[in-house]
């Protein structure tokens, strides 16, 4: 004979736990009454986080303001440098021109004066000079 | 619905694991609650049954574990043995010997002890509990019979 069947002839199948009464009819609604518990816990650790989020937020809104401060003047301060630097470069520039315009003039005219001079002007003016 | 349908069956095979009622109420409620917060999970692979069971049977489980790392009884109550606690149970109503079955069960390694009591008071099918403990057919087969063989065993010797 199988030792299992041994078994059950020897103790049987009952089963020997019992419950308080009416646990099952209750059962059902003690776990569905769980359920919307946890539920709610849920949905109240999302509420209670989202202000939490918020909060931190606003004590960090002074920090945002100075950085935001900060960003805007080291920005005008570049370009106020920037500008001056370029309108600095752009004079110069300009009067480096004028001079070389100006040199240049005199330079031709000289040169124009000096090309027309013929042989009767060369020898006038080395007699000049002696 | 869900709870109502299936709530009794769960219970017992909980309550096989952890022998007591307090216990077994507390562990059969955390089943519920994981089953309704994994509920996306259940494709309709197996029965609803099964993966309810799968559930609680693994809840029971690692109770029983826990309560094994960290013991709340005292030394006087692990002295007494568990037939004996049992007997004091205001929720048992076996005689000594059941008292004694109950102990021999408890006794076993985890997938024994399952298999055997949801082959012995269940009667379910080898293919059924193969599908909740995720073990191979001859594997529970073999553990079953070994299960029968240390309960005879212990029987044996106290006798």
């Amino acid at each position: 004979m199988n030792e299992d069947v041994l078994i059950e002839n020897k103790m049987g199948k009952r089963n020997p736990f019992t419950v308080p009464q009416g646990y099952f009819d209750h059962l059902a609604e003690q776990v569905m009454q769980m359920i919307p518990e946890e539920e709610t816990l849920t949905i109240r650790k999302h509420e209670t986080q989202a202000p939490a989020k918020k909060a931190i937020l606003r004590s960090l809104r002074p920090l945002f303001y100075a950085a935001a401060c900060t960003c805007i003047a080291v920005f005008g301060v570049a370009t106020y440098l920037n500008l001056d630097s370029k309108a600095s470069e752009s004079q110069q520039l300009q009067s480096n021109i004028v001079t070389v315009h100006s040199y240049s003039d005199s330079y031709i005219e000289e040169a124009a004066d000096y090309a027309m001079l013929d042989n009767d002007d060369i020898y006038t003016s080395l007699l000049a000079d002696m | 619905m869900m709870v109502r349908q299936y709530s009794e069956q769960l219970y017992w095979q909980v309550r096989r694991i952890v022998l007591t009622h307090e216990d077994s109420n507390d562990v059969l409620q955390n089943a519920f609650m994981k089953a309704w917060t994994s509920l996306d999970t259940f494709h309709g692979d197996s029965k609803i049954s099964t993966w309810l069971s799968r559930i609680a049977i693994n809840e029971a489980l690692d109770f029983t574990r826990k309560q094994k790392n960290h013991p709340l009884q005292s030394t006087d109550d692990e002295e007494l043995g568990l037939a004996n606690q049992l007997m004091a149970d205001n929720y048992f109503d076996g005689d000594e010997t059941e008292a004694q079955l109950q102990e021999a069960i408890a006794q076993l390694p985890e997938v024994q002890k399952t298999v055997f009591m949801l082959r012995y008071y269940d009667e379910m099918k080898y293919s059924e509990i193969s599908k909740i403990l995720g073990t191979s057919e001859g594997g529970l087969k073999a553990s079953y019979h070994i299960a029968v063989k240390k309960i005879s065993e212990f029987f044996k010797k106290n006798d």
